[in-house]
């Protein structure tokens, strides 16, 4: 065990009062999380819904409760991403050139370079693992098991630990914030910098802990999603009839699991540096630091493909809804998710052209990189040619999957860009860089926001409001433009990136359109905010009966919306790829089951949060060196492990007798919905043949 | 999802375990590895020492495959070997090019001998 600066007990480790930060922004943060706590608490005993949440969602082992969750935490997390997005914009205006003032303390802007750099390297690392992924596996979650006719997943009990573990990293992340710093090594955690040696604080720990700890949770969510979609079809749901969402949930889980594995590996050595002495990225001593980056690229690059193959195939499930027309080309579809995510594998040396492998090495790589965009392209086509000659109609899902294709096209085309060792050279580290991931993420963003608007009915049984939809739609791609395209210009001008203070002046116009742009994205978080409150508000006027959409295609919209906790009351035979649109041609989409059976069901178990509370613990314990908690949590850990494992009494069964009344009910609320007119559009039955297998 | 509501204990998976090939696993997997960390430690009086090294973990890795994992091609576990199978290109991909990327990237950028 290393010895590391500053004072150290055993009862505290290294934590002391000197941890709290003294600064008003800070402070301000703080207070806005315990004024929301105290609100959140307060509601919660004033309604007297503390037994409801613990019943319903916190010991929960419901794949829609716990794809819920997911989402939850990653807007959360979202939203605090942006805030730092916010205060790294602002500061790069305001920090132009020799005269530009100071304040708080700052020589220019108002951040210092110590808290800069904490913010960058926090939005890096919380938009990438605790936003964009944590959303994605709730989506997974939610979606997958519904188009496959399943009534849970595989490991009920093993995705509840994912989340809650997902949750745990969030919350260290959230709690660097107050106690401690966070690392300033950027997000993918720049050796040397993160040895010891240059990071002696707690922020690293931070940093490595909660992605160490979260990433189990994804790594066993990928297990669990890959077993239910290969187990756990419905009779019929052969592989050529899998809605093509659930494929690529299917590719991007496998590189989940090859993956994820590999960056466990690269911090757990950095963690053995950092405590235990060891030299695997120290510069000298024989380490070797770029040793770090190849591991951590090896999962990073296959990552961003994580990220971006379930963001495809929301698109591919949104744009033949509303093109009333089925998906052009599913084959080639399915085979382009397989070799993005093959290909993906081995690419990972373009995020370090620069490190000096040489011509033959970089070439290799330059073109592996470029063969990536063949399957992409067969996909762009693919969706272009099913809008081509369909009846589209612009509903915000619709709107937020075509502004997510010209993403891809901008991202697209600057990585083919970048793929090219010379001109990689000259941009490398500069904020072309960052726009050219930025535009993919967005890409996946805009994905997200389509699939959460498109299944939002299914989940809750009512729809968003659909004009403050667009307005978030608008404003959101306003501010996109205005960022990033200043933002490429700026990086071509050789503008480095995490920069707190610019010296070229030239560059002040583009931080200032970016600054803007920023505004814009603030107004659309409004609009999003109120079209939830809206639609909550409004929520009897615009429920859905199962098919939210009127032209829905896949076999979740048979299921009634929202969703009962069974699923599906009788496990549906599948005869077509898009089921539903198969059904309404026979005239079958409404029917009810004639015969009803008993549903065996996973019972609730509190374990995955205690596991988590405890996994807190651990992580909180590592980071300050606190050896007594670190030992406690880890052996508590394996002690309810154990003890779990001779709970015998994991299921429960749910009477034919109690399931028929349940979905009469549903029924009959259906069909008043139906006859409010709720769900207008979709004249799918006009054409019943366009079914194809 | 548990649906099922037989015996786990009847489980075809669970009925592989063998406390016998445990064990073996364990102490053989354990010798290779202090095996290994003498080589390594020693590694200049040995000839070939990467070879005998990658020997010995490709020993080790056999040893749990056959005796810790029980790999075979039966119907319960065919997805499991069939899925190791298929993830031994993704290492050769990623052990393959990074000595590639690496084995000549001293000479050319001077990095480790700058750093001693
Ligand atoms: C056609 C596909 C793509 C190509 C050819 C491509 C190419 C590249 C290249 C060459 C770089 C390295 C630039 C440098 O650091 O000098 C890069 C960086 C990056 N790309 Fe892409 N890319 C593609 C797709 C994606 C996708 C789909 C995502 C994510 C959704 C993504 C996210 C990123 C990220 C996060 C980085 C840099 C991260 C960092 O340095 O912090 N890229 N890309
Ligand atoms: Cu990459």
């Amino acid at each position: 065990m290393v010895n590391v600066q500053g004072p150290w007990s055993p009862i505290f480790g290294r934590l002391s009062l000197g941890a709290i930060p003294d600064n008003p922004i800070i402070a301000g943060a703080f207070i806005f999380s315990v004024v929301l706590g105290i609100l959140v608490l307060a509601y919660l005993t004033y309604a007297d819904r503390w037994g409801y949440l613990w019943r319903e969602w916190l010991t929960t082992v419901d794949h829609k409760k716990i794809g819920v969750m997911y989402i939850i935490i990653g807007l959360v997390m979202l939203f605090r991403g942006f805030i730092d997005a916010l205060m790294m914009r602002t500061q790069q205006v305001l920090a132009d050139g020799a005269h530009s003032p100071g304040f708080l303390g700052a020589a220019h802007g108002y951040l210092v370079p110590y808290h800069f750099d904490q913010i960058y390297s926090a939005h890096g690392t919380i938009m990438i693992l605790f936003a964009a992924t944590p959303i994605l596996v709730g989506l997974m979650n939610v979606v997958v098991p519904l188009q496959i006719g399943a009534r849970d997943m595989a490991f009920p009990y093993l995705n509840a630990l994912g989340l809650w573990l997902t949750a745990v990293g969030a919350a260290l992340i959230m709690l660097s914030l107050f106690l401690g710093d966070f690392s300033h090594a950027g997000w993918v955690g720049l050796t040397p910098l993160t040895e010891l040696a240059y990071s002696p604080g707690v922020g690293t720990d931070y940093w490595m802990w909660a992605i160490q700890i979260s990433s189990v949770g994804t790594t066993l969510g990928a297990a669990n999603l890959i077993a239910t979609i290969i187990k756990m079809r419905a009779p019929g749901m052969t592989w050529g009839r899998l809605p093509i969402f659930t494929w690529t949930a299917l590719s991007t889980n496998i590189i989940a699991l090859t993956s994820f594995p590999l960056l466990g590996v690269a911090l757990g050595l950095l963690g053995l540096d950092r405590y235990f002495g060891t030299h695997f990225f120290t510069a000298g001593m024989g380490g070797n630091l770029m040793l770090y980056s190849d591991l951590f690229w090896m999962w990073g690059h296959p990552e961003v493909y994580f990220v971006i193959l379930p963001a495809f195939g929301m698109m591919s499930e949104i744009i033949p809804t509303f093109s009333e027309k089925p998906l052009f080309g599913y084959v080639t579809m399915v085979a382009a998710s397989f070799a993005i995510a093959g290909v993906s594998w081995s690419v990972w040396l373009h995020h370090f052209f620069t490190m000096g492998a040489g011509p033959r090495v970089n070439t290799f790589f330059s073109i592996a990189t470029m063969v990536v965009g063949i399957p992409t392209g067969v996909k762009v086509f693919n969706w272009a040619f099913t809008i081509y000659r369909g009846r589209s109609r612009f509903e915000t899902p619709m709107m937020w999957a075509i502004g997510a294709l010209f993403m891809l096209l901008v991202g697209g085309l600057t990585g083919m860009m970048l793929a090219m060792p010379p001109v990689n050279y000259s941009v490398h580290n500069s904020v072309f860089v960052v726009a050219h991931f930025h535009t993919m993420l967005m890409v996946v963003v805009y994905g997200i926001l389509g699939a959460v608007t498109y299944w939002f009915p299914k989940v809750f049984g009512f729809r968003l409001n659909e004009p403050l939809g667009k307005r978030f739609f608008w404003t959101f791609t306003i501010g996109t433009i205005m960022v990033f395209i200043p933002m490429y210009t700026s990086g071509f001008m050789g503008m480095t990136r995490r920069l707190d203070y610019l010296t070229n002046p030239a560059l002040f116009p583009f931080e200032v359109a970016e600054e803007l742009g920023i505004g814009f994205y603030l107004v659309s978080v409004y609009y999003f905010v109120r079209q939830l409150y809206v639609s909550l508000r409004d929520r009897n006027a615009n429920r859905v009966g199962a098919d939210a959409w009127g032209s829905a295609r896949t076999l979740e919209w048979l299921a009634p919306s929202p969703v009962p906790f069974y699923n599906f009351a009788v496990t549906p035979r599948v005869h077509a790829r898009d089921e539903l649109v198969w059904r309404r041609g026979q005239g079958l989409d409404g029917v009810a089951p004639t015969h009803y059976e008993d549903i065996p069901m996973p019972r609730n178990t509190s374990v995955p949060l205690v596991i988590g509370a405890f996994a807190l613990g651990l992580g909180f314990g590592l980071v300050w060196r606190i050896w007594w908690l670190t030992d406690a949590s880890f052996i508590a850990i394996i002690l309810t492990v154990i003890a779990r494992s001779f709970v015998r009494d994991t299921d429960y069964v749910v009477k034919a007798g109690e399931v028929e009344r349940i979905e009469k009910n549903l029924r009959q609320r259906a069909a008043e919905v139906a006859r409010a007119g709720a769900a207008a559009g979709g004249i799918d039955v006009l054409r019943p043949r366009e079914s194809s297998p | 999802m548990a649906q099922d509501t037989h015996d786990p204990l009847q489980h075809p998976e669970v009925r592989l375990v063998n406390g016998r090939a445990y064990v073996a696993a364990f102490v053989v997997a354990t010798a290779l590895m202090t095996a290994a960390l003498a080589v390594a430690m020693h590694g200049g009086e040995i000839p070939h020492p990467m070879l005998v090294l990658s020997g010995a973990a490709a020993l080790a890795v056999a040893v749990q495959i056959m005796f810790l994992l029980q790999l075979d091609f039966s119907s319960t576990q065919i997805w499991t070997t069939v899925s190791f199978v298929l993830a031994v290109p993704l290492f050769v991909i990623a052990v393959g090019l990074s000595m590639w990327m690496f084995h000549s990237l001293d000479a050319r950028t001077m990095l480790m001998s700058l750093m001693h």
